[in-house]
């Protein structure tokens, strides 16, 4: 019953009903990569570097969206990068909505010195430049996806903890959890069993959001040549590896660019439209 | 942005105090972030694999003895402990010590910098706000229009922005392709500025080199203003709209309408005053953004600013430089959360005095 | 004043390198901001562009565009027997630059010369703990360990006395750090309070004189009138720092720069294309290689080396990765060098026959191993990630199975010192154009402790040769032990010897009389603008 109603307020958006089709397919190319994309992202073909796209003069329609700089087809390369992309803000969204619940729940619930011990690390975190602080942690841990993701994740990290918090804060004050508590319930139990889950709604559309930071600062760590290694084709280092061709191939700086923008859009799209059809006041 | 609201009243006492009262809070809380801060930025960057004497080597290298002496002269063979308090101690006298790499002061360093940070940001929020808040306003006076759906489509492909490519695509556009703005840097070298006071556009009237070198830092500006300022923009024009569309339906609005006010008079002199105070929030939640931008910014168009300054210190491995320069910055962020939070209680209560 | 300034920049947009009526600036678009203005605290190209090459100059030089070690500060000299004293006769006849805060009263003599090496050498100068006080060139050089004293003999004559004969001095002393600062200017500021200023507001005796410097902008220097040489040709010399290479490019296109540093290879195609646009080219002084492990399985075997060398197709990297500007290396000296072997026998490209020592190795099926990627992008190897990739489907075809890994520069450097490496791209760029500079310092013994020789590679026979080379002064001698040491580093294949590429010059067609250098730094001298 309640899903109907959410689904119906949802569906009233027609930005974030779009945004939602529009993601369902990339996911569903990402999944089916190995079938759908033209080529081997990471093969080579001798002869045919920065091909033009395939409406352009000089194109070749075995390569719709054209070559690389070493000849791999730029249209697989964009498709199996869905997958990573994709792939990093899921992960990214898994790590902070863990530790940022917990972290957050522990802050809102419990209060006093914890409340405050956590309080001055999101200050922490939040007083350091973002960029720098991901740059850095990739700096420690050396650049790969998997430490893109976790540098990633630590810099949203506080804007999540203060979300939950927060919302727990509000939730806390509410008559329920003090009869709860006269009745002799743990406080763990409190705050998964009833708090956590009256603050859900706030926290969908927070992920949903932190879908779209997440793929976007990985892509920036990428381009500035911290993120993915090779061959994995990644948006941001594709960007990256495409600077110096700027002038000759305007293509291969595009192409990338508009995937990064389509995506990160959707999804703030589809959070927009959860936060209105979940919680009008929170707009 | 507030944890809570303090009112005692509407006289200007009463704010005094609590703007007072707000700044001695803040400035005991951010102690012990700055101790943090300090903290993560040494030892964080202490932590990355090798360091600022293996970048001075290079592919040279050096014999082990010889390694261990140069480390010495650095003074990174002393224990962390020690390092770190020397570190902090000194900063207490205001001495954040020697970069490794240009073997200057780190403040210095800083201050030579930081002017062309601030002078792109000011132009990117300048012009975020210039434009955002007509935009905003249109947008909700006409809203649900095309007007309406275009501003707000347009807001929300700004704010999913990917800057770093956003830049590329307007070097591309205008720079390489069209010939309209310089590439990148700061102004053209043809013209022989002294930073006096590092604020490229002050300077040149300074330099006596008048209104050429002038509008030469001009067009240098415009394309990284127009790309960090990109996000901020979006967030206003969108904030704008949604806080005046909320004031636009009370009642004393209806009541200077019926009072026989011009529609758009009533907009612009009773509900923008009104929606004035998320739209600041906003702004000043966007600085934020605007420093961090700033970094990506800085590296696309070679602005020789603070995010660039120290990206490089990262791969140089200039401790000294790090664990300062993000002092510093922490310390602007902190400064510029304190001065927006003031500017909402001076507007708050005053806003609540008149209507 | 302002409208001449605007004719002037308009002329400028308009009319590409056209001659402006009365001065001539020239500007060069350098690749990064100098650290400082002194080379002896510095190890970085950007830092000795900017600072001795313009400012500085030193008892001896190397030939404009060349290896050839002439007098400069010096005008002659003389070795004892047992090449253990080094004698320099000095010029009476030069001046240090008279600056805004500074005056010189005195010509250069002795005692500058004392005084620039003793704030490297002697903890008790007064300049020594200056500005950081660390000399890494000058000690990563040994030269506190070779120079046992330097001796005033009279005003005009230095005597260098030196613990153990080295080959290779005379042209230690032609390199940057060696450079020959004012002891007048040192205690000028001193008194004055503010030695910090040595470094930051340099005075030398060099062609052009320094005016300013906007903080990762510009520097903007002044022709020195009375440089000993002569006054350069150029009035004013600009440099405008620009890091990205196709932003430099792009620069030049548009006539904001006369000359850009390290063009980007990818560009070269259009630059030559572009009429109003030269490019000068030399065999650079360099080369890039991937050593091999030899401490680790199962590069310990010389085979497996053997097999790696024949496997890759060196002759397609350098179109893919040097665009045709590049020479495959042979040895691990390039041929611009005396010494060069020309009878070294190199290894062909021979998947077959690399499959075959692969079988006698042992390893019928290959391998899988790490090749770590150049993070950096060098003259030797200009796209470390892109040549992984093409070494990567090379060895797949021998069965040969390799992950790339890469880190920062520093982190790169400090792994592979530690040996943590299988295989690892890297490079050198000469810095005294002698043998000694690339087979000791990559190649030697010692070199594996010092993080430079990354293959970790030690073999008696070759030590010997280098070290018999380095003490001996007659340059035939040296010339038949060096080229011994090549057949035997061959034999053995340490390293697979990539390229060596060539260093390229853009510049606007109005630039005349510009040489490029193999060490890859730059002079300005001699260059003229019509």
């Amino acid at each position: 019953m309640e899903y109907r109603r959410l689904w119906r307020a949802f569906c009233r958006n027609k930005g974030a009903l779009a945004s939602l089709a529009v993601l369902s397919i990339l996911c569903l190319v990402a999944l089916l990569a190995p079938w759908v994309a033209p080529h081997d992202p990471a093969e080579v073909h001798e002869g045919v570097l920065n091909l033009p796209p395939a409406w352009m003069s000089g194109g070749h329609s075995q390569f719709w969206l054209g070559t690389d700089d070493i000849g791999r087809d730029v249209l697989s390369r964009l498709i199996y990068g869905a997958r990573v992309s994709l792939g990093v803000g899921a992960m990214v969204v898994t790590l902070t909505l863990s530790f940022g619940a917990l972290l957050g729940l522990l802050a809102g619930y419990f209060g006093g010195w914890i409340d405050s011990t956590i309080l001055r690390g999101v200050d922490i975190l939040m007083s350091l430049p973002s960029i720098l602080l991901a740059i850095v942690v990739v700096a420690v841990l050396g650049p790969s996806l998997t430490n893109a993701v976790i540098a990633v994740s630590v810099v949203a990290l506080p804007s999540f903890i203060r979300i939950v918090r927060a919302s727990v804060l509000a939730e806390k004050a509410k008559p329920y959890v003090d009869a709860t508590v006269s009745f002799g319930a743990s406080h763990t139990r409190i705050a998964i069993k009833n708090i956590l889950p009256n603050c859900m709604a706030p926290i969908i559309v927070q992920a949903t959001l932190g879908f779209s930071d997440g793929i976007l600062n990985a892509a920036a760590l990428g381009f500035l040549g911290l993120g993915a290694q090779p061959p994995t084709p990644e948006w941001g280092v594709m960007l990256s590896d495409a600077r110096s061709y700027i002038e000759t191939a305007w293509w291969m700086v595009t192409m990338p660019g508009l995937c990064i923008l389509v995506v990160v859009l959707c999804f703030n799209l589809l959070g927009d439209g959860l936060r209105d059809a979940l919680d009008p006041k929170l707009k | 942005m507030i944890e809570s609201p303090l009112f005692f009243g509407d006289s200007i006492r009463n704010l005094v105090q609590v703007i007072f009262q707000l700044i001695l809070r803040r400035l005991v809380v951010s102690i012990p972030t700055l101790i943090g801060v300090s903290l993560v930025a040494f030892l964080l960057i202490r932590w990355v694999p090798g360091d600022p004497v293996m970048l001075l080597l290079g592919e040279r290298g050096a014999s082990p003895e010889l390694y261990a002496e140069m480390k010495r002269n650095l003074g990174l063979d002393r224990p962390l402990v020690e390092q770190y308090f020397g570190f902090v101690s000194q900063a207490l006298q205001g001495d954040l010590g020697i970069s490794i790499h240009s073997k200057r002061p780190v403040i210095e360093e800083f201050l030579d910098r930081f002017p062309a940070t601030v002078e792109l940001g000011l132009i990117a929020m300048f012009w975020a706000v210039l434009a955002g808040i007509p935009l905003g306003i249109l947008a909700a006076v006409k809203r649900n229009s095309p007007f309406d759906y275009l501003v707000m489509g347009g807001a929300l492909v700004g704010y999913s922005m990917p800057i770093f490519w956003w830049g590329l695509v307007l070097i591309l556009v205008f720079s390489v392709t069209l010939g309209w703005t310089p590439v990148s840097g700061r102004i053209s070298v043809m013209y022989d500025i002294d930073p006096r006071t590092g604020f490229m556009l002050v300077d040149t009237w300074l330099s006596g080199e008048g209104w050429a070198s002038f509008k030469s830092a001009l067009a240098h500006l415009i394309l990284p203003a127009v790309v960090l300022g990109t996000i901020p923009l979006a967030a206003v024009a969108r904030m704008t709209r949604s806080s005046l569309l909320e004031v636009l339906r009370e009642d004393y609005i209806r009541t200077a309408r019926a009072k026989g006010l011009s529609f758009y008079g009533v907009v612009v002199v009773h509900a923008l005053r009104n929606a004035l105070i998320p739209i600041i929030t906003v702004v000043g939640l966007m600085v934020g953004a605007v420093l961090t931008g700033a970094i990506l910014t800085e590296t696309i168009f070679s602005w020789p600013g603070i995010g660039k300054w120290l990206v490089n210190s990262v791969t140089a491995r200039d401790y000294p430089v790090i664990q300062g320069g993000v002092l510093l910055m922490a310390i602007v962020v902190i400064a510029v959360n304190l001065v927006v939070d003031v500017l909402y209680q001076v507007v708050n209560p005053l806003m609540r005095g008149k209507s | 004043m302002t409208l001449q300034r605007l004719i002037f920049a308009l002329s400028f947009v308009i009319a590409t390198g056209s001659a402006h009526a009365g001065e001539k600036t020239f500007v060069y678009c350098s690749e990064g901001s100098p650290s400082t203005f002194n080379p002896q605290l510095a190890t970085d190209g950007p830092t000795f562009n900017a600072s001795s090459r313009m400012i500085y100059n030193r008892l001896v030089e190397f030939k404009q565009g060349g290896t050839e070690i002439i007098p400069s500060l010096a005008e002659s000299w003389t070795a004892s027997a047992d090449g253990l004293e080094f004698t320099f006769k000095l010029r009476k006849d030069v001046s240090f630059h008279t600056t805004e805060s500074f005056t010189p009263k005195r010509k250069f003599n002795a005692d500058d010369v004392l005084w620039s090496f003793q704030r490297m050498k002697d903890p008790a100068h007064p300049y020594h703990k200056v500005n950081g006080g660390s000399y890494e060139y000058f000690s990563s050089m040994e030269m506190d360990k070779i120079i046992k004293e330097i001796v005033k003999v009279d005003g005009s004559t230095v005597k260098f006395v030196l613990t153990r004969p080295e080959a290779p001095f005379l042209a230690n002393l032609g390199m940057d750090f060696a450079s020959i600062t004012s002891a007048e200017y040192g205690t000028y500021l001193l008194t004055a309070g503010t030695p910090e200023k040595f470094d930051n507001e340099p005075v030398g005796t060099g062609p052009f004189v320094f005016k300013r410097y906007v903080k990762d902008t510009m520097i903007r220097y002044e022709a020195n009138p009375s440089y000993f040489m002569g006054k350069a040709k150029l009035d004013k010399v600009v440099f405008a720092i620009t890091k990205d290479p196709s932003v430099r490019f792009q620069k030049l296109k548009t006539g904001e720069c006369h000359l850009i540093a390290e063009p980007s290879p990818t560009d070269l195609k259009a630059m030559i294309d572009n009429p109003k646009i030269k490019v000068l080219q030399q065999d650079g002084l360099n080369v890039g290689y991937v050593a091999m492990n030899t401490q680790k399985k199962p590069f310990d075997n010389v085979l497996v080396r053997r097999a790696v060398h024949h496997a890759l197709n060196r002759g397609s990297y350098i179109e893919a990765i040097y665009l045709g500007n590049a020479k495959v290396a042979i040895n691990p000296i390039p041929p611009s060098m005396w010494s060069w072997n020309n009878q070294t026998k190199d290894y062909a490209y021979d998947p077959k026959e690399a499959k075959e020592l692969l079988k006698k190795a042992g390893y019928p099926q290959g391998f899988e191993t790490e090749l770590w990627t150049l993070p950096v992008s060098r003259p030797y190897i200009p796209n470390g990630k892109k040549l992984g990739e093409l070494i990567q489907a090379d060895l797949a075809k021998i069965g040969i199975k390799i992950n790339l890994v890469t880190y920062d520069w520093p982190t790169y450097l400090a792994k592979a010192r530690k040996g943590e490496h299988q295989m690892i791209q890297l490079g050198w760029t000469g810095d005294n154009g002698d043998p000694d500079n690339f087979l000791n310092v990559l190649l030697g013994c010692a070199a594996i402790d010092a993080g430079s020789n990354v293959a970790r590679w030690c073999d008696k026979d070759f030590a010997q040769l280098i070290d018999r080379a380095k003490t001996v002064t007659n340059i035939k001698k040296r010339t038949g032990f060096y080229k011994q040491a090549q057949v035997i580093f061959k034999k053995e294949a340490p390293w697979v010897t990539v390229a060596h590429s060539t260093v390229f010059r853009a510049m606007s067609s109005s630039v005349e009389g510009y040489k490029l250098s193999p060490f890859g730094t730059e002079s300005f001298f001699e260059v003229d603008l019509h």
